[in-house]
């Protein structure tokens, strides 16, 4: 079943395309990775899917409803980290995500706070819950960014560079985290990033694009086939420089 | 939408600047009081005065912590919220949950205007304490206009009346500020931006000099003085600022 | 010591606001000069607030002083302290070869030039904007001057008050710089800054009223410890010509507390902005 459907999608900046007629679907339960060098236009697709801007031309839908028309719909299957998360400072991070739970129409009054020492411990910030966000590690700050992606039950998470400024343990952390959610709790993962050996160990598929064009897609297996006995970050850099 | 007001109220109240501000403006109402009870006289413009007393004390405190209102306190608290967070990047994390961009403006609006009324309204209660506490009371009160006099209960309403429409002048400020917000792209340059059209009307036209001037507007509309449409403009800058900026919200694009 | 400045200027003159001001000095002067016409039709000439060709810069200047430059001396301010400061730009000045010191009087000058433009940009064009739109007068009334002065005299008035008010906004500067490096939110130092100015306004109303009140006797001229009071009143008195007012030796008077201001918080600030290791 699809979960996330992009259709022919064009934005452009001035005279510039920063994304230009892009068309890719990801299944349930896929953990897919979304690559290309930097300003390919990966964080712009993201932006898109999670309804912060329009496209000019296309369209997208997740779980079936149209993120233009049926924003409400759509965004209530999905959870996400754009770019880097930024929180209320001046809030603990249990507060942080006790304000931000009220805004998922799905989750009742009374399993607000249940819901939010859940995520806590999914991420294992448990114990860090009351402490002000801006005491917060990068790496915890970034299990916070799942952790309120978290909330509303999606069954879709978009993850823009989790890894940034993570340490190796912080990114051991994320992969078994990603893996965890995806293999117990049946959630999709759309996961960009630069760090191609990291998508490797996690990612069933890849979508590639370069410049704003879908560049290929297909299953790690396929992707493997194709590039022969070269590994996957020397094709890739075959595919962005030729 | 009592999810949105909810959520955006409690962050309201998070940040420091609010309770601070509350702080700060009670004490600025406190010692406006004391300044006021040294007079003995309140004075409407550079030429009209009339006793102070109990029964006008509440007016005149108004007029004196009105530009704290509609210069300081009022645009900090408006622009944090409608341009702060999203500056910040922090609102991202509020606009990529199944929520309205109509109706999280909406929210954000209502907030605000409660902040702002109870801003008055704290004003009023300190304002009708002293001037009990500390003024003569009389039996009849004139106001701008020497030819209406005033029963204590009449200018109790008097009074309640002028803050009334105190409010509605800043639900106008409120809505400018928020298609202010919308416009410009970060706080300095939307309070510079609120500041400018405050201001630029006082040039432009008397008809919205109340944006700047607000007690005055108020003091001569209430004595059947004014001479320009006072109602109609503020609902026009309120309606149509809010009704613009609601719609911009729905249709730019977020990329902070 | 000069590449710094020049890096600083070049940080300033790339803002957005400072081409923002510029382009609206035009729109100000036609504004003010609007108003003044009004004005004009109800004082009669003769009376110092009467505007003419030649006075006209002045009068512009007592009008805008208070709130245009005052406001944009805060944000230029905030724009340079608090927002660099906190949000991590300066930083990068901070790993270059500079010392904190260097930095903050870098910062400090390249405002004041910044200003010293907007002086002469506001001083052109409302020199430009009289000549257009007032009517020529023989000689000019001034405030507290006893006797009429000739259009000769009055360019060196002009002078003088613009000369003074930019030594007013200098002086109230230290305050906004000393506000800006101690607020954590550009939000909270423009908040603090407009409350110092309505504050500084408020001042000369309750001195008047407790000295009367109170009956405590003190000298009028304390009432000029407020900057505002300087810039809203202060200068004309200064440059004054009048027998009455003489033994007050406003000049002087004045010309020591915009100095005292300056030095003290610019000592605060500097201390502040440099011994602080709250770089983000």
């Amino acid at each position: 079943m699809k979960v996330l459907e992009i259709e022919h999608v064009t934005k452009k900046s001035g005279r510039r395309t920063l994304v230009g007629d892009m068309s890719f679907d990801i299944m349930q339960g896929d953990v897919c990775g979304f690559v290309g060098p930097n300003g390919a236009g990966k964080t712009t697709l993201i932006r898109m899917i999670t309804g912060l801007i329009r496209p000019e031309e296309g369209r997208i839908r997740i779980e079936g409803f149209d993120v233009q028309r049926d924003r409400m719909k759509a965004l209530g299957q999905v959870g996400a980290i754009v770019e880097s998360p930024i929180f209320f400072p001046y809030m603990s991070g249990r507060d942080n995500l006790l304000n931000l739970v009220k805004l998922h129409a799905n989750i009742p009054k009374e399993q607000r706070k249940a819901r939010v020492d859940e995520v806590l411990n999914i991420v294992g910030l448990a114990s860090r819950g009351q402490d002000k966000v801006k005491t917060y590690s990068l790496g915890m700050k970034q299990r916070l960014g799942i952790a309120q992606a978290l909330l509303g039950n999606p069954k879709l998470i978009i993850l823009d560079e989790p890894a940034n400024g993570l340490d190796p343990m912080g990114i051991r952390e994320l992969r078994n985290l990603i893996l965890e959610l995806n293999e117990k709790h049946g959630i999709t993962f759309f996961v960009s990033s630069h760090l191609l050996d990291e998508l490797q160990r996690i990612c069933s598929r890849f979508v590639i694009i370069k410049e704003g064009r879908l560049v290929w897609q297909g299953t790690q297996e396929e992707w493997q086939h194709i590039a022969g006995s070269s590994s996957l970050e020397d094709h890739f850099v075959e595919m962005m420089t030729s | 939408m009592m999810q949105l007001l909810q959520s955006d109220w409690q962050r309201m109240w998070k940040r420091k600047k609010t309770f601070v501000s509350m702080l700060i403006f009670v004490g600025i109402v406190v010692l406006d009081c004391l300044f006021l009870m040294m007079q003995n006289l309140g004075a409407f413009d550079n030429v009209s005065t009339v006793p102070l007393t109990a029964q006008n004390f509440s007016l005149f405190l108004l007029k004196e912590v009105s530009f704290f209102l509609v210069l300081i306190i009022g645009p900090i608290l408006m622009i944090d919220s409608f341009n702060g967070e999203y500056h910040g990047g922090q609102l991202r994390l509020v606009l990529i949950r199944p929520i309205s961009f109509m109706k999280l403006f909406a929210a954000k609006w209502i907030n605000l205007a409660v902040i702002m009324a109870m801003f008055l309204v704290a004003t009023f209660a300190i304002g009708e304490l002293f001037g009990h506490l500390f003024k003569p009371s009389v039996d009849t009160v004139v106001f701008l206009n020497p030819d209406r006099s005033y029963s204590p209960a009449g200018a109790f309403m008097y009074c309640l009346e002028s803050y009334g429409l105190f409010m509605l002048i800043i639900l106008a400020q409120l809505s400018l500020t928020g298609l202010i917000c919308t416009v410009m792209p970060s706080p300095i340059i939307c309070y510079l931006g609120w500041v400018g059209v405050a201001l630029g009307t006082v040039y432009v036209s008397d008809t919205f000099s109340f944006l700047m001037f607000g007690m005055s507007a108020i003091f001569q509309w209430m004595a059947g003085s004014y001479t320009h449409a006072l109602l109609m403009p503020v609902f026009v800058c309120m309606v149509l600022g809010f009704a613009c900026t609601m719609l911009w919200w729905n249709r730019r694009n977020w990329v902070k | 010591m000069t590449a710094l400045l020049h890096s600083e200027w070049e940080r300033l003159w790339k803002r957005k606001i400072v081409w923002l001001f510029l382009i609206a000095i035009p729109f100000i002067i036609i504004a003010t000069a609007k108003y003044y016409m009004g004005r004009n039709l109800v004082v009669p000439l003769g009376n110092p607030e009467h505007t003419t060709a030649e006075n006209f810069a002045v009068m512009a200047m007592i009008e805008q002083l208070i709130v245009v430059f005052n406001v944009v001396a805060l944000i230029l301010l905030t724009l340079s302290f608090t927002e660099e400061y906190r949000s991590g730009q300066l930083r990068m000045m901070m790993l270059r070869a500079y010392s904190s010191t260097q930095i903050f009087w870098a910062k400090w000058m390249a405002f004041a030039l910044m200003m010293a433009l907007f002086f002469v940009v506001y001083l052109l064009t409302a020199v430009a904007a009289g000549y257009i739109l007032f009517p020529s007068a023989p000689q000019q009334v001034l405030f507290y001057y006893d006797h009429a002065v000739p259009n000769g005299d009055m360019i060196l008035y002009t002078l003088g008050y613009y000369g003074m008010a930019y030594a007013t906004i200098v002086g109230m500067a230290s305050v906004f710089i000393g506000i800006g490096v101690v607020s954590r939110s550009s939000t909270a130092a423009i908040g603090l800054g407009m409350g110092f100015l309505l504050c500084s306004l408020g001042y000369p109303l309750i001195f008047d009223l407790s000295n009367r009140v109170l009956g405590l006797g003190l000298p009028v001229m304390l009432k000029y410890l407020s900057l505002s009071e300087i810039q809203f009143s202060g200068i004309a008195v200064m440059m004054s010509d009048a027998e009455a007012l003489k033994h007050l030796h406003a000049g002087i008077w004045m010309i020591c507390v915009i100095a005292g201001y300056t030095a003290v918080l610019m000592t605060v600030s500097r201390l502040i902005f440099t011994k602080s290791d709250r770089w983000i």
